[in-house]
């Protein structure tokens, strides 16, 4: 393949994409026992389930001893080869980083590095177990950990699941909606079909409470709530509605969307935001957000 | 001058900070993303201050991953954050993010 910007970021993704599609645990342990032949010592091959099984094994000797063999080699001759070139890179612009990859996007792309050529077979056995569907594997003095690749679901590229857990890693289980992380019991109230508009309004966190709307529906909220638009949408997009009856007293929120990412926040304002009947107005509450006056809200010079 | 980056407004003001620069500085960091609006000094600028209030030499940029980048002129700037009423909790509070 061509070394060409393109090119190495479609190889990339194409490395990942094996790893989206499931563990093969046969082919994984037939290659993984391939690598470990292939060290200078035998190590006892340990497949992490628990995150806790990590933990046994002193954190300095996992740090050290990988680069000991192949790793630091790599390292050490691209770094001497290349500079920074590479690391500004494609790294940045994709997210799917991982260990395994490594060595065989560099001897796709550079294989005139002596380290490659040195550690051929070492590399074939990593694409057997990325074809395998594994991209992390740990070797400390006693052991050689192959840790499954995470469990993820992906919505937009962002952690996403409202039927399960959106990542899993080991026997860890985390929970998100829009790529916003959410305790358990947070998740489970938002996705339920009962769930309760008082609670997603008073999500403490704006972006939960973003992710939550943006899950039901803003106009399911709305509903829900019988929340009341006072007066028109503003030239800027903001609307202002009232809730009664919800909270121990009429509440007054902002409903506004993001000028970047087009996200949409429902925020409550101070009850006493306005001076007078005329200054209740979507625009009023959002400088009193920002703690601007009117005016100065209207003439924001940039906004983003 | 009034700028607005997100759940953050920057208002221009006349003050002078002394003490240590530096050249970069992390204005806010959301607590859910650990996305951060991070001020970053162009070669000859140096920033002076904290994430509250801080003075430019020269230029600057302000980035986020969500949002547009900013480029910041010269000058001494207050960073007011985004609030909100918390109705459950009856109280008025920073924006958490």
């Amino acid at each position: 393949m061509e070394n060409t910007k393109e090119n190495r970021l479609a190889f990339l993704h194409q490395q990942f994409t094996p790893l989206t599609q499931g563990v093969d645990q046969e082919k994984l342990l037939i290659a993984v026992g391939k690598l470990n032949g292939s060290l200078s010592r035998k190590r006892k091959v340990v497949v992490i389930t628990k995150g806790s099984e990590l933990g046994s094994e002193p954190g300095s000797e996992l740090g050290s001893e990988p680069g000991s063999e192949l790793w630091s080699e790599l390292w050490s001759e691209l770094g001497s080869e290349l500079g920074s070139e590479l690391w500004s890179e494609p790294r940045f612009k994709i997210w799917e980083y991982f260990e395994s990859i490594w060595p065989i996007f560099i001897r796709e792309f550079y294989p005139q590095l002596k380290v490659i050529k040195r550690n051929k077979k070492k590399i074939d056995i990593l694409q057997q177990i990325v074809e395998a569907g594994n991209a992390y594997i740990w070797i400390s003095k006693k052991n050689l950990y192959v840790l499954p690749f995470p469990e993820i679901h992906l919505d937009n590229k962002r952690l996403h699941n409202d039927k399960g857990f959106a990542l899993k890693f080991a026997d860890k289980k985390t929970y998100w909606l829009y790529g916003i992380k959410f305790d358990y019991k947070d998740w489970k109230k938002v996705v339920s079909k009962k769930a309760n508009p008082k609670f997603i309004l008073s999500l403490d966190n704006i972006e939960q409470r973003m992710a939550a709307i943006k899950l039901k529906g803003s106009e399911w909220l709305i509903k829900n709530t019988k929340a009341k638009r006072i007066g028109k949408k503003s030239k800027k997009g903001n609307e202002l509605y009232l809730v009664k009856g919800i909270f121990n007293q009429d509440a007054y929120f902002v409903k506004y969307s993001c000028l970047s990412t087009g996200r949409v926040y429902f925020s409550g304002v101070a009850p006493d935001f306005a001076n007078s009947p005329e200054e209740l107005t979507a625009d009023n509450a959002m400088a009193w957000k920002y703690s601007l006056t009117l005016s100065e809200y209207e003439s924001l010079e940039i906004e983003t | 001058m009034i700028i607005r980056q997100g759940d953050l407004v920057f208002r221009k003001i006349d003050e002078v900070i002394a003490g240590k620069s530096c050249k970069k500085l992390v204005v806010a960091k959301g607590e859910m993303s650990g996305h951060a609006h991070i001020l970053l000094a162009d070669i000859s600028t140096k920033i002076y201050g904290d994430k509250t209030m801080f003075m430019l030499t020269g230029k600057a940029k302000l980035v986020h991953p969500d949002h547009d980048t900013i480029t910041f002129s010269k000058g001494t700037y207050v960073v007011v954050n985004e609030r909100e009423f918390d109705y459950a909790g009856k109280q008025m509070k920073k924006v958490i993010d």
